[in-house]
């Protein structure tokens, strides 16, 4: 699922080991939801969310699974 | 945090009692070699080198849980090592792949020797049966209890 995690932190200067810890999971899924090769659950959607001050449709890309 | 700091510190407690009885086993067995049927060095070994892998295992544990109780960052690593939703769902896949490949695997083996030995035949399937009840089993109880 396309995300705009690393965006974000770039933009905010947060590091993924920095998001990681503060979001409660290891530096490597957030590597992985980056990349596309994880799907967030719903709570740490909306952890990463919240993380933001966004909600989980503005970081999250929900249009590939409208179309399923 | 807290209750996960109880836990660790129950879980390192539980660890080192493990670690203790560990030890006595094998100085008993190593004690009463003579008693005990006429082993060959192979086994004896083998024994030896896996109540020893064991035991540096649970000592590593050990230390890896007393410097988390000690240390909040650390002790908070560890919480996030243990709950982290991507690692959990690896542990999830691998298990149940491993699990059908194992039962495959024991289910072949379990048709060849039946041509060349009867001991190894009901052995081989009787631990092919064992793995197939333990999945059931746990098949049941997800499908239940989700």
């Amino acid at each position: 699922m396309k995300t705009k995690i690393r965006e974000l932190r770039q933009k905010n200067r947060i590091t993924q080991e920095e998001l990681a810890l503060a979001v409660g999971v290891t530096r490597q899924t957030i590597t992985s939801i980056e990349g596309e090769k994880y799907t967030a659950s719903l709570v740490l959607a909306y952890k990463i969310a919240r993380y933001f001050n966004m909600t989980i449709e503005e970081v999250f890309d929900f249009s590939e699974l409208e179309e399923i | 945090m807290d209750n996960f700091k109880r836990k660790i510190r129950s879980r390192t407690v539980f660890l080192i009692i493990l670690f203790v009885s560990l030890i006595a086993i094998y100085l008993i067995l190593f004690l009463n070699q003579d008693k005990l049927l006429n082993s060959s060095n192979d086994i004896i070994n083998f024994h030896g080198g896996v109540l020893s892998s064991f035991g540096i295992l649970l000592i590593l544990d050990i230390f890896r849980y007393l410097r988390a109780i000690k240390d909040d960052k650390k002790l908070r690593k560890l919480y996030i090592k243990e709950h982290d939703e991507r690692a959990i769902m690896i542990m999830q896949k691998t298990g149940a792949a491993g699990i059908n490949i194992c039962i495959i695997g024991l289910g072949l083996a379990t048709i060849v020797a039946g041509y060349f030995n009867e001991l190894i035949f009901l052995t081989l399937l009787g631990a092919t049966l064992f793995v197939a009840l333990i999945k059931g089993l746990f098949k049941i109880y997800y499908h239940r209890n989700l």
